[in-house]
């Protein structure tokens, strides 16, 4: 098998873990963390195509398992999408520290 | 065993009936619901009502069924997967009596029966999944439609509210589980529960623990099990009352199903220790849930911090089920007594908040004059969340300390001892604002006929599971059993 090796995609996929959950924790903005959930997600997915070449080739549930979630991300980004819409039509702002009216 | 032979023959479409017929229901309902006309909303209410009760018709069939996987091992036809399909169609028929007036004459109205179906059947769906595509894919449908459920009320600013810190929260923690799943993944070489046992003890230790750690906080998030539970009060909040009702009950109990399941199925517990794991995170849960309930002074954030320590009670019972099988009934009792006992909670709070316009406590001063019936079923719920006999929640609790200390977990049934008596303060404060407080209006209430059947049927059921405990012990009992493999 030519090309990098089964630990180069696994790094990788820790750093943009590691970036994705940054950028949840640092950013204020709601879209700013709705892309970084998607990084988040797109290392759980490389992580998953890595080890379904080099570790289980045989285990095609792996690659239904990428569908799947490619699918049911976009659809989760739709609605996430559209309820930062709404707030941003209530409040006029998508930054997430305008919408602490509720505490305690 | 003439059933077993009769369900071998069947086609395997035949062993997800209700499932079907719940998505058959939904697609009817999304398809109907939107565009009927305005004073016809409640042609999909009837609707929604009569599936999900002709959906027990298959489902209690299939009670007699021996365990047994079908769809290639990925989905577990067992009685632990039939119990939870009659106890989440229960919780949903007695949220969609109450929510019948609730949301009359507001906008989506008609959108709502079809939105709570879809979430009754993904809950099932998530209860039976046996493998980790499934799961994953079923906890982002409970958690998808539960945000829209939330926002429905798109100009509400407090619901708005609501449902961004609940996407924002639960998505981060579905999207971190599906990274523990990966890892998961790589170190057994597959997706299935079963084998995934199979494969354990030769797969590296340290990759299994931190893929079931990342895994646990999409668990978490569902259970509200703590420090995932941080969404929990502002959600309950804002959402409409009768959506939080159902979210405080249906995704927990899915969830517990799912972790169960998981952990059940495809986990050692004497490699990883899980036991004492979710033995700490239960004592975490309770612990937190009802301490932080104590200052609450609005009844939903109160309920809300009550279901993060109810929801540690529960997890000690899947402590305990990893040392001792026996411990299963305990947990589904109890989450038959909680469904009653908090429904009923959160249909009284619908009821006052309809007739009042008030979710906070003092909204509650002199309810026993004011509404004697809703202020004395108010005080049987909130004594049987206490754990106060005969009432359900005093048998649940019983039970669910009996198997923790069965387990070798004395330690933890101390702390829920000690929760419990904590408790009592919060659960005692509305009560004591009811009868002692001088009312704050003079205005008589006018519950609606359907909720007042759903606040009747809680209390039917907190007062007969806690006098008659037998019949649903040997439900609990006959739907401890779970296919290993």
């Amino acid at each position: 098998m030519s090309g990098p090796p089964l630990q180069a995609y696994l790094l990788l996929g820790a750093v943009l873990f590691g970036v994705g959950l940054f950028g949840v924790f640092s950013q204020r903005g709601a879209v700013m963390i709705l892309m970084s959930i998607e990084i988040i997600l797109n290392a759980a997915l490389l992580n998953l195509v890595a080890f379904w070449r080099f570790s289980a080739p045989a285990e095609y549930g792996a690659q239904v398992f990428f569908i799947v979630m490619t699918t049911i991300g976009a659809i989760e980004m739709a609605v996430g999408l559209a309820i930062v819409l709404m707030g941003f039509r209530n409040r006029g702002s998508q930054y997430v520290d305008r919408f602490m009216d509720m505490r305690g | 065993m003439p059933g077993m032979a009769k369900m071998e023959m069947a086609p395997e479409l035949a062993r997800v009936i209700p499932e079907m017929w719940l998505a058959g229901l939904v697609l009817v309902l999304f398809g109907m619901g939107p565009f009927l006309p305005a004073r016809r909303k409640g042609w999909a209410w009837w609707l929604a009502l009569g599936g999900l009760l002709g959906a027990f018709v298959p489902t209690l069939r299939m009670l007699t069924w021996q365990p047994q996987l079908g769809f290639d091992g990925a989905y577990a036809v067992d009685p632990l997967g039939v119990f939870f399909k009659l106890l989440l169609l229960a919780t949903t028929v007695v949220v969609l009596l109450a929510s019948r007036d609730y949301f009359r004459g507001m906008p989506h109205e008609g959108d709502i029966p079809g939105l709570l179906v879809l979430l009754a059947g993904s809950m099932i769906l998530l209860a039976s999944s046996n493998d980790l595509v499934l799961i994953a894919l079923f906890v982002q449908l409970v958690s998808i439609t539960s945000y829209v459920l939330v926002g429905v009320w798109k100009d509400e600013p407090l619901a708005n509210e609501a449902s961004l810190k609940f996407f924002l929260f639960g998505s981060v923690s579905v999207t971190v589980m599906l990274y523990g799943m990966s890892l998961l993944f790589g170190a057994t070489g597959t997706l299935n529960l079963q084998e995934m046992a199979r494969r354990l003890p030769q797969a590296d230790l340290s990759i299994v623990v931190l893929g079931l750690a990342l895994t646990l906080a999409g668990y978490g998030f569902k259970i509200s099990m703590a420090p995932f539970h941080v969404w929990v009060a502002d959600t309950y909040q804002g959402a409409p009352t009768p959506v939080t009702a159902l979210l405080s009950i249906g995704p927990k109990a899915a969830g517990l199903a799912v972790l169960l399941r998981t952990l059940a199925v495809a986990v050692p517990p004497d490699e990883t220790n899980w036991p004492a794991a979710v033995a700490a995170m239960a004592a975490l849960t309770m612990t937190v849930g009802n301490v932080l309930a104590l200052r609450q002074t609005n009844i939903k954030r109160l309920l809300a911090y009550s279901s993060i320590g109810q929801a540690g009670f529960l997890l000690m019972g899947v402590a305990a089920a990893g040392r001792d099988e026996l411990s299963v009934p305990a947990l589904l009792f109890y989450l038959v007594a909680y469904l009653a006992m908090n429904m009923g909670a959160f249909g009284v709070a619908t009821a006052v908040e309809r007739g009042s316009g008030s979710v906070e406590l003092g909204g509650y001063d002199g309810l026993g004059s004011r509404a004697p019936w809703l202020a004395g079923t108010l005080t049987l719920f909130l004594l049987s969340l206490a754990g106060m006999p005969p009432l359900a929640g005093f048998i649940g609790k019983t039970m669910l300390f009996g198997a923790a200390m069965g387990a070798g977990f004395a330690w933890l049934a101390a702390v829920a001892a000690a929760n419990s008596a904590l408790s009592l303060y919060y659960y005692l404060l509305p009560i004591a604002r009811m009868y002692l407080q001088p009312p704050n209006g003079s205005m008589p209430f006018r519950t609606a006929p359907a909720l007042a059947l759903a606040i009747g049927l809680s209390v039917a059921a907190t007062v007969l599971v806690g006098v008659l405990p037998e019949p649903v012990v040997s439900l609990a009992r006959s739907g401890a059993r779970l296919f290993v493999g």
